[in-house]
């Protein structure tokens, strides 16, 4: 709807120090798409930005008082989502850690996967090839993998032998490899056919 | 190892451009404490040369702010430490003495023990929709600083207090009426749609129906009126009488799904149902003003770019006072002037 910019920030943060939900509403309406687009070029994912700027807003409700009016209201901004925004970062990081470690397997034979510029493609191609792994060879290696287990207690929890389990690992990994080294020819013959 | 980071692998990255390595790096960076500063410099420089509003298509973030709102609201006080240990003595204190309460009860008025029927409430912040549902399944809408209570063995009694605005979607049930009292009015239902503002130091009761049927009986003046859907019903206390007008109860009711349709209707009534709508007192000095109509469907703004928009039709001014707090902590709500326009083709109103 239009949009009017009719109060300058010093006037809203002035209002928004007194408790004024109008000055809230018009802060979030001038600065949350800037926030949220700041937010997705690093985090990668809606749902992450979107939880930054809901954070960022609801710091600066909280601190509403706390607010000075001398210094640039932008840096302010800034500054508080620079600090939600790492944190998100390295919590994602460590939750992906599994992932980056199939990849550091993988590019070990195929050195191309490692300076592929689409690294954000191949993340999510990875995703749905473990979802297409059939359902016991999906558990077992999402046990090893990302759980981190020990094979004797994937075996002993599963009911099956350690070999088994080692097996369907091997498995997993070689259609992995598979499903990339197919996908970089096609990639390659794409380009070959564009090209020529 | 290197000291220096890339600026231009980050850049990229921000672009959705990188490898596998230049990922390996960037979390290196942003994982050693030594880079801190260096990562800042990057972002900062990004934050900066990023515009505020985007030429595409922005992303809708709407629903972050409802959640917001949500968050904001329930806000809980903030108690000192003091306060706090007082508060835990108190509390355990209670816990302690329910049960010699209760044995007192139960010794000094054997078998009179009354039922347990706590009243239950609904408050809808000012400036803000809540949504509500009722044991029998009912359910409707507050709107902004409306109250509604209940007594626990609602299934027995389907009752219900009101003061201020509300939007009803009442379960039929034939064997109990579902009943609404307001300081003014009493009104009972079996099955329906309807729309009631009682707002809290107003004259009036308004009732609206969008379906079905409900009969309104006086509180303060005796009188016993049905109503049919697309009826309003305005009851005036210093007439002690009411006043039935066909309406549009579409459009009339919106206001649940956060939608102001005003079709053609006098700008009194469109200040009174913004003032509801905005916890703000709209002040109109000036007889001809009150009869001028209006038209406008608003959506989603603020009370300040309303008023604009209003001006933009109707030749008004208008002087806003802030809210001011009064000795007691109670914040006064926030009163617009609104006066007609001079001929004289004058600036828009002052703030």
């Amino acid at each position: 709807m239009n949009r009017l910019d009719f109060k300058n920030d010093q006037e809203l943060i002035s209002q928004l120090r007194k408790g004024s939900p109008v000055a809230f509403q018009a802060l979030f309406e001038k600065y949350s798409s800037k926030i949220y687009r700041f937010s997705v070029s690093y985090l990668k994912t809606e749902s992450d930005a979107e939880e930054i700027v809901q954070e960022v807003f609801l710091k600066l409700w909280e601190n509403r008082s706390r607010l000075k009016s001398g210094t640039s209201f932008q840096s302010y901004l800034f500054t508080v989502a620079l600090n939600d925004i790492r944190k998100n970062f390295l919590k994602k990081t460590r939750e992906n850690k599994f992932y980056f470690e199939i990849f550091e397997t993988l590019s070990a034979e195929d050195p191309d996967l490692e300076t592929r510029t689409d690294f954000g493609s191949l993340l999510a191609k990875l995703d749905s090839l473990i979802e297409q792994l059939p359902p016991r060879r999906k558990e077992i290696f999402i046990k090893k993998k990302k759980e981190e287990q020990a094979v004797a207690e994937i075996a002993l929890e599963m009911g099956i032998s350690p070999k088994t389990v080692e097996n369907q690992i091997t498995e997993a990994m070689k259609f992995l490899k598979k499903s990339f080294e197919a996908d970089q020819i096609s990639g390659m013959l794409f380009y070959f056919l564009v090209i020529s | 190892m290197e000291r220096k980071i890339d600026f231009r692998i980050i850049k990229n990255y921000t672009e959705g451009k990188y490898s596998f390595r230049d990922f390996k790096l960037i979390i290196g960076w942003f994982e050693d404490y030594s880079y801190r500063s260096e990562i800042e410099a990057a972002l900062q420089k990004h934050w900066d040369e990023l515009p505020l509003q985007h030429t595409e298509t922005e992303k809708d973030l709407s629903q972050v702010f409802e959640r917001l709102q949500k968050q904001i609201m329930n806000d809980k006080p903030v108690f000192t430490l003091r306060q706090r240990v007082v508060q835990f003595y108190a509390r355990t204190a209670a816990v302690l003495l329910l049960p010699l309460l209760c044995y007192a009860i139960y010794t000094l008025f054997p078998g009179k023990v009354p039922p347990q029927t706590a009243a239950i409430e609904i408050y809808s912040p000012l400036g803000a929709r809540t949504r509500f549902q009722l044991p029998d399944g009912s359910n409707g809408w507050l709107n902004s600083g409306a109250h509604l209570s209940y007594i626990s063995d609602f299934e027995k009694e389907r009752q219900v207090k009101l003061s201020g605005e509300a939007f009803f979607d009442v379960v039929h049930h034939a064997q109990k009426p579902f009943v609404v009292t307001t300081p003014q009015l009493k009104i009972e239902v079996l099955g329906t749609k309807f729309n009631v503002a009682a707002p809290e130091g107003e004259s009036f009761t308004e009732v609206v129906l969008a379906e079905g049927k409900v009969r309104l009986t006086g509180r303060t003046a005796d009188f016993s009126q049905l109503l049919d859907p697309d009826e309003k019903f305005v009851f005036d206390q210093q007439k002690k009488r009411g006043e039935i007008t066909r309406v549009n109860a579409a459009q009339l009711t919106a206001w649940k799904d956060g939608i102001l349709i005003f079709r053609n209707e006098p700008l009194e009534e469109v200040f009174k149902r913004l003032g509801r709508w905005y916890n703000v007192r709209f002040e109109l000095d000036n007889e001809q003003l009150r009869s001028y109509r209006f038209r406008a469907t608003f959506e989603n703004e603020t009370v300040e770019e309303v008023v604009r928009l209003i001006a933009l039709t109707v030749p008004i001014s208008w002087e806003m006072q802030e809210r001011v707090m009064s000795p007691d902590g109670i914040w006064s709500p926030k009163i617009i002037q609104v006066k007609l326009k001079d001929n004289i083709p004058k600036q828009e109103g002052k703030r």
